[in-house]
């Protein structure tokens, strides 16, 4: 599959891309990481979907007041944490791993409380995409890394899942109190979701769905489960990407998981919902073979303007060797949701340019689908154009 | 607001980290970069309930704050929590799983209040007021837990009500001699219970500041040590009618800084009767001597104020965790005989649940030489660490 390809040139040495959204502007937004140079912050790049123009707006180091040279691990990454609101904000809150400058590693584990070396805390900015301003910035999580949060725009809150600790928390916009639920488990879920209630979603380590419920102002755990295929015991079961489908109270994501099935999950379907398998990502695997979660990886997931889901799926190659160094293939997949049908659009690339993993997936203001990459230095972002016989309309996803 | 990237200096981009591809000068050159959790001997994780088969004790039901080893297949403990529970876990081979024994109704908190009597009995002490003195009996299970089993819930049953208008702040036992021994938690009154006719017996309070360490400890002579303002320890002897009594023995601490001193964790030693001993202001290990009563400052495991578990494994050496609320702490180990005192790492278990252990608040020591580590966390767990076998003079680690 055919896909265009734009290269951060000016970031040269920043390697991944985790967040990525559609603001109300309609433009497509991304969090240039650096996780594996020391002494390097994230960096915010803008992409217009009409003109193609990449516009590298700020570093979120210094937006957040936390440069990157100040000798702590660094502002690196936005993982998961770039909430849209429908009157053109954008919140974004960092996440670690990149070492302080002049360091080559950063210990996730053993740098928690170093007040020299380590990471001083999830920092979040606001930015007007309108006036093209900061507007606010501070602390949202002291010592941790957001991994991923989504937003309850009408109660001016955010849910995160923190890192390392693995604490689903709420952050009061408005009064800017972080209110700790406790520990979920010792896999970080890679995406919270939220119904239109505004109440928040995610998994433990054995995919039980917990569900912050705004009633009961608590996190409580539902008898809903993500799928896994029957050889495992849903453990590492966390969802690593939803969609919210045509209608929002119904979702549809995959686990970060070897052997990942694709689910649907309709919130709405009595008090808990309705988890239904979709099958699995990689229906010709048989569970034999040695593969890691980068290999198995599925993400990406985005609607088309005609209801068609689209998400993305890594392959191995013959090397298992080489499938867990990222070597496999890409493919773009296409759902019809209201027959269940797949179709596999074979791996994206470029030219000799070869998609290597796909972490998130947008529908920008035009309809243009964007898929932001990870595998590439400079980091690469991705446009696919569906077909659609509806109007482009931007999907505005509350949620990294 | 955008930065100049056409000339901005970028750091050196390493693609792998130099120091791990050195190539060592001799082979004895240590690795130079460790991992950061326990790598030596081997560690499981017991869900609190039967794993795949039951629900576990509710998330926010189940930090474990005290654990009581009442034989060789039997380890009691309670958490705290929204409800507190007492559970237990059954350790023999054919067994391997937790029992939630119950919700102690009408408790907050049970905190360091758990003694086990004998294998199917232990004692807890409730907080808020009235704090109570209840007795859970486990019951006989039935046939191993593979093919068919049958559990049931423990019994529960008041002893005492020792101050009406206080919870019990901490509890310790001594079978052989019949009583409980506990602080209540507000003014800090010393009292006893007699268990088999449930009678109180009060002295006064062990500290007028009411800044008294919220744990005792009973000796294997019957003596009971605990600690009250300053880290200024006190002990009671059951031979003698009249209350506790100070000692000259102070707990370490950061100098200017004895006011916070508390016991966080202790226990003695089998062989030796050393009682070995973390501090909650400064996170300081100690060794104290009960015959000669000499304090002894080991050192700080971690930087960590707090040293919340504490016990002593089959092989002599002191096992212990070193932590704060809301961070990662670290286990660490003891050895008495060589004076070493070694970080462990990170508790992580992979066998049963795969899991990280983060925050733990007690320890105990099994007859088999495994040492039970009780998770204060949501979702909290019992932690088995397996200490690797001492290498032989063949070298064979057995």
């Amino acid at each position: 599959m055919e896909v265009d390809a734009f290269s951060f040139d000016k970031l040269p040495i920043h390697d991944t891309c985790w967040s990525a959204t559609v603001a109300a502007d309609g433009a497509f937004y991304a969090a240039a990481c650096c996780e594996h140079t020391g002494g390097v912050a994230a960096y915010m790049v803008r992409f217009d979907p009409e003109t193609d123009e990449l516009e590298y707006l700020f570093d979120v180091g210094e937006v957040v007041g936390e440069p990157s040279d100040n000798g702590r691990a660094t502002q690196c990454k936005i993982h998961y944490s770039l909430l849209p609101t429908d009157d053109g904000l954008l919140y974004g809150t960092t996440h670690l791993s990149g070492p302080p400058l002049g360091h080559v590693l950063y210990p996730h584990w053993g740098g928690k409380g170093d007040r020299r070396h380590g990471f001083i805390g999830a920092m979040f900015f606001v930015y007007d995409v309108n006036s093209r301003q900061i507007l606010d910035h501070g602390m949202m999580v002291p010592e941790e890394g957001s991994r991923c949060q989504a937003l309850d725009e009408k109660r001016g809150r955010v849910y995160v899942a923190g890192y390392p600790l693995d604490h689903f928390m709420v952050y009061d916009l408005n009064t800017r109190e972080l209110r700790d639920c406790g520990r979920m488990g010792s896999v970080n879920p890679q995406v919270i979701w939220v119904d239109p209630e505004g109440n928040g979603y995610t998994a433990d380590d054995f995919g039980r769905i917990l569900k912050f419920d705004v009633e009961a102002d608590r996190l409580v755990e539902l008898n809903q489960r993500m799928p896994c295929p029957l050889f495992q015991d849903g453990w590492h079961t966390v969802p690593y990407d939803v969609v919210a489908g045509p209608d929002p109270w119904v979702v549809y994501g995959a686990p970060w998981h070897v052997f990942p099935h694709v689910f649907k999950y309709d919130m709405s379907d009595g008090p808990e919902g309705r988890m239904t398998d979709l099958g699995p990502a990689h229906p010709d695997y048989t569970g034999h073979e040695l593969t890691g979660t980068g290999s198995d990886h599925v993400g990406g997931f985005v609607f088309d303007d005609d209801g068609m889901l689209y998400y993305c799926v890594n392959r191995r190659t013959n090397s298992a060797e080489e499938s867990l160094h990222g070597a496999g293939s890409t493919n773009l997949v296409r759902m019809d949701v209201t027959t269940g049908q797949v179709e596999d659009f074979g791996p994206m690339q470029c030219g000799d340019h070869q998609v290597h993993y796909i972490s998130r997936g947008m529908r920008c203001g035009n309809g243009d689908l964007m898929f932001a990459g990870v595998g590439h230095v400079p980091i690469h972002i991705y446009r696919h154009r569906p077909n659609c016989t509806s109007p482009g309309t931007a999907a505005l996803r509350k949620w990294g | 607001m955008m930065t100049d990237l056409d000339n901005r200096q970028w750091p050196q981009r390493y693609k792998r980290d130099p120091e791990r591809e050195r190539k060592s000068i001799t082979s004895r050159r240590a690795p130079a970069r460790q991992t950061s959790f326990v790598s030596r001997g081997f560690m499981l994780c017991k869900e609190l309930g039967f794993h795949g088969v039951r629900r576990p004790i509710p998330a926010d039901e189940s930090r474990i704050t005290a654990l009581a080893v009442a034989s060789r297949d039997r380890v009691f403990g309670t958490t705290s929590g929204e409800r507190p529970h007492v559970f237990l876990y059954c350790s023999d081979p054919s067994e391997g799983i937790v029992l939630d024994l119950g919700v102690v109704d009408g408790a907050a908190y049970l905190g360091r209040s758990i003694v086990a009597w004998d294998r199917h009995t232990v004692f807890v002490g409730t907080s808020p007021a009235p704090g109570r003195v209840v007795k859970c009996s486990a019951l006989r299970s039935r046939n191993d837990c593979v093919q068919e089993w049958g559990h049931r819930p423990g019994v529960f049953e008041d002893v005492a009500v020792p101050l009406p208008d206080e919870g019990i702040a901490c509890l310790a036992g001594d079978p052989g001699f019949g009583r409980l021994y506990g602080l209540s938690d507000r003014t800090g009154t010393f009292f006893h219970v007699d268990v088999e006719s449930g009678e109180v017996s009060l002295s006064e309070t062990v500290d007028e500041l009411q800044h008294f360490s919220r744990t005792l400890l009973v000796t294997r002579t019957g003596d009971v040590y605990g600690a009250g303002a300053h880290g200024r320890l006190f002990s009671y002897s059951p031979h003698y009618v009249t209350g506790p009594e100070e000692i000259d023995a102070i707990l370490p601490s950061v100098p200017g800084r004895s006011m916070y001193a508390r016991v966080d964790s202790w226990a003695e030693h089998p062989a030796t009767g050393i009682i070995y001993g973390g501090t909650e202001a400064d996170g300081m290990l100690f060794a104290f001597d009960p015959t000669t009563r000499e304090m002894h400052p080991l050192g700080k495991p971690t930087s960590a104020s707090r040293i919340p578990a504490i016990t002593v494994g089959k092989d002599g050496i002191v096992y212990g965790f070193s932590g704060e609320d809301s961070s990662i702490g670290q286990m660490f180990a003891y050895d008495p005989q060589g004076g070493t005192l070694e970080n462990l790492g990170i508790p992580l278990a992979t066998a049963e649940i795969r899991r990280y252990g983060y925050e733990f608040a007690a320890a105990a020591a099994g007859a088999d030489g495994e040492i039970y580590l009780g998770e204060n966390d949501r979702g909290g767990c019992l932690f088995v660490y397996f200490p690797p076998t001492p290498p032989t003079a063949t070298g064979d680690t057995g």
